[in-house]
């Protein structure tokens, strides 16, 4: 077969085309998301569940969340949230880290102490366009201050007050299966459910049973 | 036939013509702001450590006018005219890619200055700390605790409370359980429950009490 003008053309087409695709690499960071839209995002509060909320994840056991302790894993050995998982942040850009966070089947919660450093690690994943990551706000601290030590509301505070602390009253007997609010009547009601809710929560048990022997 | 084979590779060319303009508007496309360093470069100046200033020092270089340093309120103008870090300059969080702001914060880096970054509480000059550095600002620090922390050490003119830096656990779950324990069945003060220093993991110790016990 006789080479036309035709196939000239055509083939220069295609190496025109094969150039381009050569330049593409370089537009690789476009899968990242602008400064302009990662500062746009600091001033929008949707990446924060509060401690609440994450209590009533657990205690729901909602499928559809996971928890990742981004502290140390000596940290994590000594306390953590029931159903986390350990991913330290100076492993966060390991290779299976980054597998398992752009896992977007589920919503994932990333907490440490307080949230800085939680937030740290949503802003590099942020940055890399993953959507579904969130931030326990407060952190551990506050978790213990709300969750595992709520201050009781006056007798003067609102509804909502009396009826958070009572949410808060009820998650920390699941965490601890300890209620040492004085609310006499409701904790010899719950005494019987007390003791087959306690079960997952190992660490708070140890030291309450053995040290009765 | 004749006319044909005159005809397409024009048609050709027209293509190419258009794929390579296409290819120049969107290599050409530069966008207004661009991350300076990556990700994993990111990760790893996170982790240095070496990005705050405790009140106290913050207070001392405030005070003393040192050069070289430039406090940015990030908070509103409202919370600024309430009371502000000595010579601070506010450029709210929202604010800061924009032009105006941009040039501020570029001409001081320029010039040499640190940029000391402070909002409302400790973790709020976190995200546009992290913003900048991305940018590839190399001099910007945050003040610890921010203006709540700094205004609490102001106050505090006897050094009697101590300040506790971000990601501090401040609390053992085995101190609190162990509080939960003692104050089951009575009242709890709310004061009472606040365990102020951090503590070191005390379940080791607590398990070889225990097995003494028996």
């Amino acid at each position: 077969m006789k080479i036309t003008k035709r196939h000239i053309v055509l083939a220069g087409l295609l190496f025109i085309a094969g150039f381009g695709l050569l330049l593409l690499p370089m537009q690789e960071n476009s899968k990242e998301i602008s400064p302009e839209e990662l500062l746009a995002e600091l001033n929008d509060d949707t990446r924060f569940y509060t401690t609440d909320q994450v209590a009533r994840m657990i205690i729901d056991k909602d499928p559809s969340f996971l928890l990742i302790d981004v502290r140390s894993p000596e940290a994590f050995g000594s306390f953590s949230l029931e159903g986390a998982i350990n991913l330290p942040f100076a492993d966060l850009m390991s290779p299976d880290a980054l597998d398992l966070l752009s896992d977007d089947t589920r919503s994932l919660v990333l907490y440490s102490n307080d949230h800085v450093l939680a937030e740290q690690a949503w802003m590099l994943l942020r940055r890399m366009n993953l959507t579904h990551i969130h931030i326990m706000e407060g952190g551990l601290n506050r978790w213990m201050e709300t969750i595992l030590m709520p201050t009781a509301p006056g007798p003067a505070e609102s509804a909502e007050a009396h009826a958070l602390y009572s949410e808060r009253s009820g998650a920390r007997l699941y965490f601890t299966g300890i209620n040492p609010a004085g609310d006499a009547g409701t904790a010899q009601a719950t005494t019987q459910t007390q003791q087959e809710k306690v079960v997952p929560v190992k660490k708070a048990r140890q030291s309450a049973v053995e040290g009765g022997c | 036939m004749e006319q044909k084979t005159t005809l397409s590779p024009l048609i050709y060319m027209a293509f190419a013509m258009a794929l390579i303009i296409l290819i120049g508007i969107v290599t050409l496309r530069k966008p207004e702001y661009t991350f300076a360093i990556s990700t994993s470069e990111t990760h790893a100046l996170v982790m240095e450590d070496q990005n705050s200033l405790s009140p106290a020092e913050s207070r001392a270089i405030a005070e003393a006018r040192t050069g070289g340093f430039r406090f940015i309120d990030l908070r509103n103008a409202y919370d600024f005219h309430q009371g502000t870090v000595a010579g601070a300059l506010n450029l709210p969080t929202h604010s800061l890619l924009l032009p105006k702001a941009f040039d501020q914060l570029r001409s001081m880096d320029e010039e040499g200055a640190t940029l000391v970054l402070f909002g409302h509480g400790g973790a709020a000059a976190n995200g546009p700390w992290m913003v900048l550095r991305q940018l590839g600002f190399a001099r910007v620090k945050v003040l610890e605790g921010g203006y709540s922390a700094y205004q609490a050490m102001l106050k505090d003119s006897g050094g009697t409370q101590e300040f506790v830096p971000a990601e501090m656990a401040r609390y053992s779950y085995q101190d609190v359980v162990d509080s939960l324990i003692s104050a089951a069945g009575q009242a709890v003060p709310a004061d009472r429950e606040k365990v102020p220093e951090k503590v070191v993991p005390v379940k080791k110790a607590r398990s070889s009490a225990v097995e003494g016990g028996c």
